[in-house]
């Protein structure tokens, strides 16, 4: 049986977009001059507040788990600059808020989360404060994992299994000129629980962690994050660390992580990947990632082999199959695509 | 002021600099003390890693529209990326709050805010510049 499933969360973005639509078409009406730039939102207040996000629909078939097409991700991001220094930013996003598949009948999940939400103070070019709930500044795909900003639908075990991918608290930045090159620390600590905490494989209570990155424009780098933490779920303390790099060229683009977690008397598991993705001039991505995961006594080599197309800078399809995962936890094998907008 | 400024162009020159539509000055708001900036400096600044002046002041970059040889020098040159990789670059800014510098709609604009905004910097095509605004040296890296 097929099942439809729409969630109250939908129906009150549904009305706000028809709303915001409304509103744009009153202001077109009136002959203003909307600021949208496609993949770069809706800037108003002479540019002081900016608004848009992305969406994302996926559709997977994985042996381990039951056919899947969703609305994966509908987030909206805002940025307000209220003065030379200090800037607030939050993200809010519905989680698979249209569902059909296979199963039984059952309501939507009805997940509206608050992903993000700080301040930050820019006080010289030396230091920046960060308050509020943040992603945690761990790694490279923790920070962009949005769908429209990575090439694979599907996302690395080691860079989500490990550490809590959100922190709640403050963090300072650090950006330094190192002989011509770019480094910057980052520190953090999480006083107590989050605003509002997803339910992921790890859940930190209190936190504190920090990143050492060094590189050269988007051209490479090198970096390397630990993170010590309380976690909820297992209730005790963990350790993190990890290392990643990346290095791009006109046609390649290369990124690798691995991290380990030591929590206590448990067993160390730690995983790693590497992906490589090639830049055709007709904007056709093809992709191979190989992992490796060692996870309390199962372990696993998944490899991705995928296509990604950009029809234009805020679009992307992409299609991937998937092997190696029996077992980790994560859907089986099988294929994998999306459809990923930036607005 | 007008002078000073290094001719910058995205190959090696076979002939006139200024020929080339690819070349580009920096300008700045003409009460801005800085001289010369290094590549470095004005990638970072372009990129929004850097954003506060030494002397003090928020950095306000811009951009000339996309297309225009000049902003392509500007790319190849300073930046160093093509066109899709800024795409990619600035998508990821974006889901960090980062903005891209704004774009005007032409080089005429583009010279009347600098003159207008003492954080300003912009590149303009070669010869273009003009009394309102005062050109910077970039330097090499090395």
């Amino acid at each position: 049986m097929i099942v439809l499933r729409v969630s109250r969360g939908t129906v009150l973005l549904a009305a706000g977009l028809l709303m915001t639509a409304q509103l744009l078409a009153a202001t077109a009406a009136l002959g203003e001059t909307l600021d949208y730039e496609p993949g770069r939102g809706l800037r108003l207040a002479d540019g002081a507040l900016t608004v848009g996000g992305y969406l994302s629909v996926a559709a997977e078939a994985l042996d381990e788990s039951r056919n899947h097409l969703a609305v994966e991700d509908v987030s909206i991001l805002v940025t307000y600059q209220t003065s030379e220094h200090l800037s607030f930013f939050g993200e809010f996003e519905l989680e698979d808020s249209i569902e059909v598949d296979s199963g039984g009948f059952g309501t939507g999940d009805d997940v509206f989360e608050l992903e993000r939400l700080y301040a930050e103070y820019e006080s010289s070019p030396r230091l920046r404060l960060r308050a509020g709930q943040m992603l945690t500044t761990f790694g490279i795909w923790n920070l962009i994992h949005a769908e429209p900003l990575v090439w694979t639908t599907s996302r690395p075990i080691a860079t989500e299994r490990f550490f809590d991918t959100a922190t709640t608290g403050i963090q300072i930045d650090s950006p330094f000129d190192l002989g011509g090159f770019d480094l910057t620390a980052t520190a953090y600590l999480q006083p107590g629980d989050q605003f509002d905490n997803p339910q992921g494989a790890q859940q930190a209570h209190t936190a504190a962690g920090g990143r050492l990155r060094l590189g050269n424009g988007d051209r490479w780098h090198l970096g390397t994050s630990a993170v010590r933490f309380h976690d909820e779920v297992d209730k005790r303390w963990e350790n993190t660390a990890g290392i990643d790099f990346a290095h791009r060229t006109r046609r390649w683009e290369f990124a690798a992580e691995a991290a380990a977690n030591n929590g206590g008397s448990a067993p160390t598991t730690w995983g790693a990947y590497f992906q490589a993705v090639y830049h055709t001039d007709a904007e056709i991505h093809p992709v191979v990632r190989i992992e490796h995961v060692e996870l309390d006594g199962t372990r696993g080599t998944p490899l991705i082999v995928g296509v990604a197309y950009k029809p234009a800078s805020n679009i992307v399809f992409k299609l991937e199959g998937v092997i190696g995962t029996r077992g980790l936890g994560v859907g089986g094998n099988g294929p994998l695509a999306s459809v990923n907008v930036l607005f | 002021m007008v002078g000073g400024a290094l001719l910058i162009v995205p190959s090696p020159a076979t002939g006139d600099a200024a020929a080339d539509p690819r070349a580009f000055v920096v300008i700045v708001h003409p009460s801005n003390p800085t001289a010369a900036i290094t590549r470095t400096e004005l990638e970072r600044i372009f990129r929004r890693s850097r954003r506060f002046w030494q002397h003090g002041g928020k950095i306000v970059p811009l951009n000339l529209p996309f297309g225009l040889p000049a902003r392509i020098g500007f790319s190849r040159t300073v930046l160093r990326s093509t066109d899709a990789e800024l795409v990619t670059f600035w998508n990821r800014q974006y889901f960090q709050g980062v903005l891209p510098p704004a774009v005007l709609h032409s080089v005429e604009a583009v010279l009347e805010f600098v003159a207008g905004t003492p954080t300003a910097i912009a590149y303009v095509p070669a010869g273009r510049e003009n009394r309102g605004v005062r050109t910077v040296r970039v330097e090499s890296d090395e």
